[in-house]
């Protein structure tokens, strides 16, 4: 599963560390999911979105709903291509 | 007492020593009682320490490689002392009897592979009973 913990930690200006201790984790942990080696848990990506305040699916992005927006955006390019007007 | 984790670490090595220097002092005497009391007073300094850890220590994510790690314990376990366990089986004969070895080997995997069963049953009903 992509993520953007990285994206948040970096708004918030936390280190692992201090994220880690917000959440009641290991460093560790964080590293992985991170890294998107490791899914958390529904719990701990609860306690993630109220930390960052945003909803869960801000954070978490699920590969089909990554490929449904890529589409969609190709979807876009395409139909933006085929209405350019002529130079 | 809250410690932190280098802190926790240096003095679990020294209980670990202790507990090992004492396990030692007890086979060399002879003194029957002492290496399970070392291991005992040993294991439980070791859990106290672990309470006492101020940082996190533990979490899903070390549960999750726990776990991953003591299966991949248990499946190589037992695959290399089936292969062991074959391979004496092969070549025991007169002059080279270790039937006692292989029965040994097969009493540990049939206890293993019955342990394993018997907790899987066990968590999967504990597990199940919360939900409706």
């Amino acid at each position: 599963m992509k993520n953007k913990v990285r994206i948040f930690r970096a708004v918030y200006r936390l280190t692992q560390e201090e994220l880690a201790e917000k959440l009641g984790v290991t460093r560790h942990a964080i590293i992985a999911i991170e890294n998107e080696h490791y899914d958390p848990s529904l719990g701990l990506a609860f306690k993630m979105s109220d930390l960052f305040g945003v909803p869960i699916d801000a954070i978490f992005i699920h590969r089909k709903e990554l490929e449904t927006l890529k589409e969609d955006d190709a979807a876009g390019m395409a139909e933006n291509g085929s209405h350019r007007e002529p130079d | 007492m809250l410690m932190k984790s280098g802190h926790a670490t240096i003095v679990g090595i020294i209980v670990l020593a202790g507990m090992v220097a004492g396990i030692m002092y007890g086979v060399k005497t002879g003194n029957a009682a002492i290496p399970p009391a070392a291991f005992l007073a040993g294991a439980f300094l070791l859990l106290l320490i672990k309470r006492s850890v101020s940082t996190v220590i533990e979490d899903e994510f070390t549960r999750l490689v726990e776990q991953k790690a003591a299966t991949m314990t248990l499946n190589v376990t037992s695959f290399a002392f089936t292969v062991i366990g074959l391979i004496l089986i092969t070549i025991s004969g007169p002059g080279n009897d270790y039937y006692m070895a292989v029965y040994a080997i097969a009493a540990m995997l049939i206890t293993l592979s019955a342990l394993y069963a018997a907790t899987s049953i066990w968590y999967s009903r504990h597990l199940r009973a919360g939900s409706p």
